[in-house]
């Protein structure tokens, strides 16, 4: 089992590989690692959202760019002039362009759909920092009560069907979006009162300045106000660190740049007192990182560095531009390998983290 | 000293005049099983809330008089804070759970409590041994059955290591057999880990034999009565068959398990004839030969598979007008998908379903059900009006139907399903009888020849059952033909005429009443159960041989 932010890592390095390198070739590469990736973890390589997806945008890409766009010196039709916007030679050139930014567009398609494969969302939301913890638990039970209202507009569509229901117009859609209404708000309500039950939002006796969630009415409880230090230190934190930019952009002293960097220091100290006030709470899941992870770390970030350094150092390699006329695209096999270490996790051989939903019989 | 004590309690709702409990004293030792029973609506769910300050910190309200749970009065500590003394299980299994995996749901208590793992580690481990649901600890939550849903809810409760276990009505939406597994369980809990137990709970059959105290809410803002479980059985006036039968036999001391009851049956002298066809169905004379007309209702043959699974091989039921048939099973059998086959809303692959001799395959459900009305197990999903007569007016209005050119006059129909009093009210304020009879009044307002019904006493006390049956009978007499899917064996006892039995999609017995249910060790009645013969299924079947 990899770690949840070794796959994060993972992904934020194959996005930036698929949004810095424009050219076709090595745009190819991503998508293929992504699909060994998703093989390998028993998600279906190939399965068919993900290709039909893919063959649907570069399609529609190429057609769009070539019908719209006329610049290029390889005309392979000429469409009459007097029809308005596509009027005009239709050209290898715009056709490439346009395919090139489709698969672009597949390729980071590809890369999210890997996330959605290897890890499973509530493992994200558990990555949340502490102060968060609400917010993430407020994600994870809203992904639980997708498949839930599903469930239940089913059973609200089928009663009202019994009751001779049918769907003519938009006003026949109360019928069903009023009991669906109803019955998420009180099983939200229910949800509430479990959670109360359960403790949530309690002051643990470790923990001593967890007031965040004090709603209580008692007057036992009715703290003195509290002075907003953080919020304070954040919001000036913030606005320093655009102030400097600012600054800096305008006069370039290195004035700017010692705001910035006071500006960052007020926001990781207001964002250290946010979480020292947040309920102390635990982690029943251990977060384990095994060599793998680190394997995992280290093949995602070196295509990702290598990207960069080509970037900076000669753009051109990266770039694949048809106009005037269509070339191949320039190939660098090193950079190539490179890239491939993409598809390092298809070759763990680790068991996917499965969330068993087998039906009880 | 008890470990919850209930001084001069009264509570009122907010916005409400009348309190839902009125100056209530009550004791709980540690370690007590405590049942609380009452109708619906008699304030036992305020009762258990009031235990873990639920009630009024959560749902608002007056609280006069005081509560104390383990030396800890409830004003001055809410719900979180008792958390770790009360845990509560609420009615319905899938409402109650706040993550996706069953181990995770286990720890959420102990994470915000800001338990360390390690302890947590061993707390989790040993709440799912103490349930028994080790094998389910990486399930989805989603995916489990209801029985295990509440088992792991229990199990969430139990987390924190409270003292007092609160459950309110925990049972009534699982079929019998998840019923009793989680009812074990509870009784495992409390004799093992000595843990104290208040369950409300209206199958009384089931639980009465392992109470060490009963409380009974007679209703809303009445004085409760609280004693040794015989005493208060033979202070009310509904309950089981076997301890009614008991009492009007005068048996002494009260049988309140079958094992208890068979002392006395084995002393009493009644007919205990074998199965013979002349034997008339509970409640009724037996329909001649010359009541037997052409079946309203005629499924021939039909097969149905959902995603390569075959539910339903070949399946034949017919029903005549007049005739109620019960349809039991197991879970998953094919019941609920028989009666979505008949009205449409599922496309069977082969067979034919015939209403007064016509096919209805193919046409839509809302043209079905103009002849067939169907009321599903879930009755809230049916209504969403502003109003009881409301629901029936939609129903009339959806089938092109106006007040005036109504099968039924809906002020009659409310009238004889005893709604009249609640016509302009809110559904889903109602009691879980009264809204169960609002989803039946609007469907039958259209005077369908045929009804179904899926588990139409699921969360019903005994009153509001007995108001159902009655309701039953009368359309039956009027010629109504009855489909029931149902686990209560009590029910079919009392009023179906036929029983049919459903295994693996299929029907396995079809026959009348007494004779299925003598002959089957699972499907009888509590009084069968006691003399194993098949003149006596219910308790007017003893007395009428007095």
């Amino acid at each position: 089992m990899l770690n949840a932010r070794a796959w994060l890592v993972w992904i934020a390095a194959a996005l930036g590989v698929a949004m810095l390198a424009t050219n076709p070739l090595y745009l190819v590469i991503v998508l293929l690692c992504a699909a060994m990736v998703r093989a390998g973890f028993g998600a279906g390589g190939t399965s068919l959202p993900v290709w039909r997806f893919g063959v649907t945008v570069v399609a529609f890409s190429t057609f769009y760019n070539a019908l719209l766009t006329h610049f290029g010196d390889t005309a392979l039709v000429t469409l009459p002039r007097a029809l308005p916007l596509v009027g005009g030679p239709v050209t290898l050139e715009a056709a490439a362009f346009g395919a090139t930014r489709g698969l672009a567009l597949w390729a980071l398609f590809a890369v999210v759909a890997v996330l959605n494969d290897v890890v499973s969302p509530y493992e994200l939301v558990r990555l949340t920092p502490r102060f968060l913890r609400s917010a993430g638990l407020v994600i994870s039970i809203m992904l639980a009560f997708v498949p839930q209202t599903i469930k239940s507009l089913r059973q609200v569509r089928e009663a009202q069907a019994i009751r001779g229901h049918r769907l003519r117009g938009v006003r026949d859609l109360t019928a069903l979006l009023v009991p669906l209404m109803t019955d998420s708000l009180e099983k939200a309500v229910q949800l509430a009162e479990a959670m109360e039950a359960r403790g949530y939002g309690q002051i643990s006796p470790s923990g001593a300045k967890s007031e965040i969630r004090n709603t209580c009415t008692c007057a036992a409880r009715k703290r003195k106000c509290r002075c907003p230090k953080s919020e304070i230190l954040m919001a000036g934190g913030l606005s320093g660190v655009l102030l400097g930019w600012l600054i800096e952009a305008y006069w370039r002293n290195g004035m700017g740049w010692a705001i910035i960097v006071a500006g960052v220091m007020a926001l990781a100290v207001g964002l250290r007192l946010v979480t020292a006030r947040a309920p102390r709470t635990t982690r029943y899941r251990r977060q384990t990182w095994s060599a793998r992870d680190t394997l995992l770390v280290a093949s995602s970030v070196a295509p990702l560095a290598a990207i960069i350094a080509v970037t900076l150092l000669d753009p051109q390699a990266l770039a694949f531009y048809p106009y005037p006329r269509v070339t191949l695209p320039p190939f660098d096999a090193r950079l190539g390998l490179c890239l491939a270490l993409l598809s390092a996790p298809a070759f763990f051989n680790v068991e996917r983290r499965v969330l068993s939903v087998e039906r009880s019989t | 000293m008890p470990q919850i004590t209930f001084d001069h309690v009264t509570f009122a709702y907010p916005e409400s005049s009348a309190p839902a409990l009125r100056d209530v004293s009550l004791q709980v030792e540690a370690g007590q099983f405590m049942l609380v029973v009452g109708p619906s609506g008699s304030g036992k769910s305020t009762l258990l809330r009031c235990i873990n300050g639920l009630a009024p910190h959560f749902s608002g309200g007056t609280l006069a008089g005081r509560v104390l749970v383990d030396g800890r009065d409830t004003r001055e500590h809410p719900p979180r804070d008792l958390a770790s003394v009360v845990g509560f299980v609420f009615q319905d299994p899938e409402a109650q759970f706040v993550t996706e995996r069953v181990e995770d749901e286990l720890a959420f208590a102990l994470e915000n409590a800001g338990v360390p793992q390690l302890t947590m580690r061993k707390r989790v481990e040993e709440v799912l041994d103490a349930l028994g649901i080790a094998s389910l600890r990486n399930r989805a939550v989603s995916s489990l059955s209801g029985g295990e849903q509440q088992r792991v809810a229990i199990a969430a409760a139990l987390a924190l290591q409270p003292k007092i276990l609160v459950l309110d009505e925990p049972t009534s939406q699982l079929d019998p057999q998840s019923a009793e597994d989680v009812l074990s369980a509870l009784v495992r809990l409390n004799a093992d880990l000595g843990l104290t137990i208040v369950l409300a709970e209206h199958r009384l059959e089931r639980v009465l034999q392992y109470a060490d105290r009963v409380v009974f809410l007679p209703e809303a803002g009445a004085t409760p009565l609280a004693g040794d479980p015989r005493e208060v059985m033979e202070a009310i006036a509904l309950t089981p068959p076997l301890v009614t039968l008991g009492k009007a036999l005068g048996w002494r001391p009260l049988p309140l398990t079958i094992k208890e009851g068979r002392r006395f049956a084995g002393a009493l002298s009644v007919e205990r004839g074998a199965w013979s066809d002349d034997l008339p169905p509970s409640g009724r004379p037996a329909l001649q030969a010359s009541d037997l007309r052409p079946p309203v209702l005629n499924a021939r043959d039909v097969w149905l598979a959902y995603d390569g699974a075959e539910v339903l091989r070949g399946v034949s039921l017919a029903v005549g007008a007049g005739e109620l048939i019960a349809l039991m099973g197991r879970n998953g059998s094919g019941k609920t998908t028989l009666l979505r086959t008949i009205v449409g809303l599922v496309r069977p692959q082969r067979g034919q379903v015939m209403v007064n001799g016509a096919s209805v395959l193919g046409q839509s459900t809302a043209d079905i059900c103009r002849q067939v009305g169907y009321v599903p197990q879930n009755p809230a999903a049916l209504l969403f009006a502003d109003a009881v007569r409301d629901e029936l007016l939609i129903t009339l209005r959806n089938h092109g139907l106006d007040e005036a050119t109504a099968p039924v006059e809906p002020g009659e129909l409310l009238r004889t399903l005893g709604l009249s009093d609640v016509a302009t009210l809110y559904p889903r304020d109602l009691s879980t009888g009264q809204r169960q009879r609002t989803a039946l009044a609007s469907v039958l307002v259209t005077r369908p020849q045929v009804l179904l019904l899926d588990e139409p006493t699921r969360g019903l006390d005994y009153a509001a059952k007995a108001t159902l049956t009655g309701i039953l009978k009368r359309w039956q007499a009027q010629g109504t033909a009855i489909v029931m899917v149902t686990h209560d064996v009590e029910l079919v006892a009392t009023c179906a005429d036929r029983v049919a039995l459903m295994a693996e999609g299929e029907i396995v017995v079809d026959g009348p009443v007494r004779q299925v249910l003598s002959e089957s060790a699972i499907f009888s009645s509590q009084i069968n159960k006691l003399f194993g013969a098949p003149s006596l299924l219910t308790v007017d079947d003893v007395l009428a041989q007095r």
